[in-house]
């Protein structure tokens, strides 16, 4: 009899001390689970920035008319560190001509006419790259491109097929975030006053851009 | 202009709001080379301002061109080229996959964005275009061309499709037919004539180079027939060639 009992308390005992035993190694097999997760990297996870998006603005010295403030937004795909795409649209609102400044009342073009509206496809070439410093601990990337291409302006009432080439200076304040500056002639035949000659029509703009 | 200017600012607003870092789980990788160059912009003409010796493990953050942008072991953040990574290993103990396309990517259903210039009707033309290949053989494709000339400025824009004779070809053959819209617009200096639009048909062929990576070459000739409502109906041609992209 007390043999059995001692077996009982024995046999409980074992069983109350079992059960955390179990459960402790429960809690190692779920330590050492062999299905750690490896990943496996692969270029195309890497976010990839290769779209500039961006607004500028800046005055456009129309050639034998004035100079009057021109705003765009343009978009840029970069190919390579080299070489970039861009299409860019931007508008202005031509003023009169010296003539019809100094010839008493006359005009050569309705308003509607004098609205500048250019769409010009482009290619960049990045040249000089490198670093700006200001002051002794902050350290800017930078560089000049050149740039070109042909689009189309619609000025004086009519489509003209336009060039386009420029040098421009961008700054980089952070990662997605620069600044640049510009300067782009764009060139078309322009017969309103007679003959057909080739208009220059510089741009000077200063923009933002951002990288997706 | 107002108006249009506040949409510009609304919409580029948009996007920068739509490029807030949505943070993707952390990419990691060991150098396995002697050593890593970390420069301090994407590009080669970029100073080295740090390298990361063999065994150290970087963080990948995002990729620009040919270069990713690193976070190194003692927390500073530069860029590596790409050719680099390719001797990193990832977590697996295998090297990092590089993805170099080849035109065997193609093959399967893919988009297609371009630029053309051209010659249409002695008139220099510019055209944007953007197709659907769905199979091997056969592409849709929708053009927008503008060519302002010295008496009138034409638009087109057209969709069509184009059959590939063999696709497989670096440099391959085909055949294209569409439809689409004509509007001439007469110079204003010359004569206040009024706007012509007309519906016009083009049949024609082309070539196309696949270059490297995701770029093409195309070269075209049209026909365009132009269905006026007088009896005759308007016939005249067109050459371009341009870049495309393959996505």
């Amino acid at each position: 009899m007390a043999n059995r009992i001692q077996c009982t308390v024995l046999m409980l005992l074992a069983w109350l001390a079992g059960v955390p035993v179990v459960a402790q190694a429960q809690d190692d097999a779920a330590l050492i689970d062999p299905r750690v997760e490896r990943r496996q990297v692969r270029e195309a996870q890497i976010d990839s920035e290769n779209i500039e998006v961006g607004l500028y603005a800046g005055l456009l010295a129309v050639d034998n008319f004035d100079t009057p403030a021109v705003v765009g937004a343009r978009v840029a795909w970069h190919v390579s560190e080299d070489i970039f795409f861009e299409l860019s649209a931007s508008q202005a609102e031509v003023g009169k001509t010296s003539f019809e400044m100094l010839g008493g009342g006359a005009i050569l073009l309705k308003d509607s006419e004098r609205r500048y509206q250019s769409t010009q496809l482009s290619v960049g070439y990045n040249i000089l790259p490198g670093e700006a410093f200001a002051g002794r601990r902050r350290a800017f990337s930078n560089g000049l491109y050149l740039i070109g291409g042909a689009g189309n302006t619609r000025f004086a009432g009519d489509d003209r097929f336009t060039l386009n080439a420029g040098v421009g200076y961008r700054l980089l304040l952070s990662d997605w975030l620069n600044v640049r500056m510009e300067m782009r002639d764009h060139i078309f035949e322009f017969d309103l006053f007679g003959s057909e000659n080739v208009s220059h029509n510089l741009e000077w703009t200063l923009g933002l851009g951002v990288f997706f | 202009m107002t108006r249009s200017l506040s949409i510009l600012i609304a919409l580029w607003c948009l996007l920068w709001l739509a490029s807030l870092p949505v943070r993707a789980a952390d990419l990691r990788v060991q150098v396995a080379d002697p050593y890593i160059d970390v420069h301090t912009g994407p590009g080669r003409g970029y100073p080295v301002f740090h390298v990361v010796e063999q065994g150290g493990w970087v963080e990948l953050l995002k990729r620009r061109t040919q270069w990713i942008k690193v976070r190194t072991p003692r927390g500073r953040e530069g860029w590596v080229h790409r050719e680099q990574l390719a001797r990193t290993l990832d977590e697996s103990g295998g090297y990092v996959a590089l993805e170099e396309r080849s035109q065997s990517d193609y093959f399967r259903a893919h988009g297609e964005a371009g630029v053309m210039m051209g010659d249409l009707d002695g008139i220099t033309s510019l055209t944007v275009h953007g197709g659907y290949a769905f199979t091997e053989n056969l592409q849709l494709d929708l053009a927008w061309t503008e060519a302002a000339g010295r008496f009138a400025s034409t638009r087109l824009v057209q969709v069509g499709l184009q059959h590939h004779l063999y696709p497989r070809w670096r440099l391959s053959p085909y055949v294209l037919m569409g439809a689409g819209s004509v509007r001439v617009e007469p110079r204003n200096t010359l004569v206040n004539a009024g706007i012509r639009s007309e519906r016009g048909v083009h049949a024609g062929l082309g070539l196309r180079l696949y270059l490297t990576r995701e770029f093409q070459w195309r070269a075209e000739y049209r026909n365009h027939v132009v269905l006026t409502t007088d009896n005759n109906n308007d016939e005249f041609e067109e050459w371009r060639t341009g870049f495309s992209v393959l996505f």
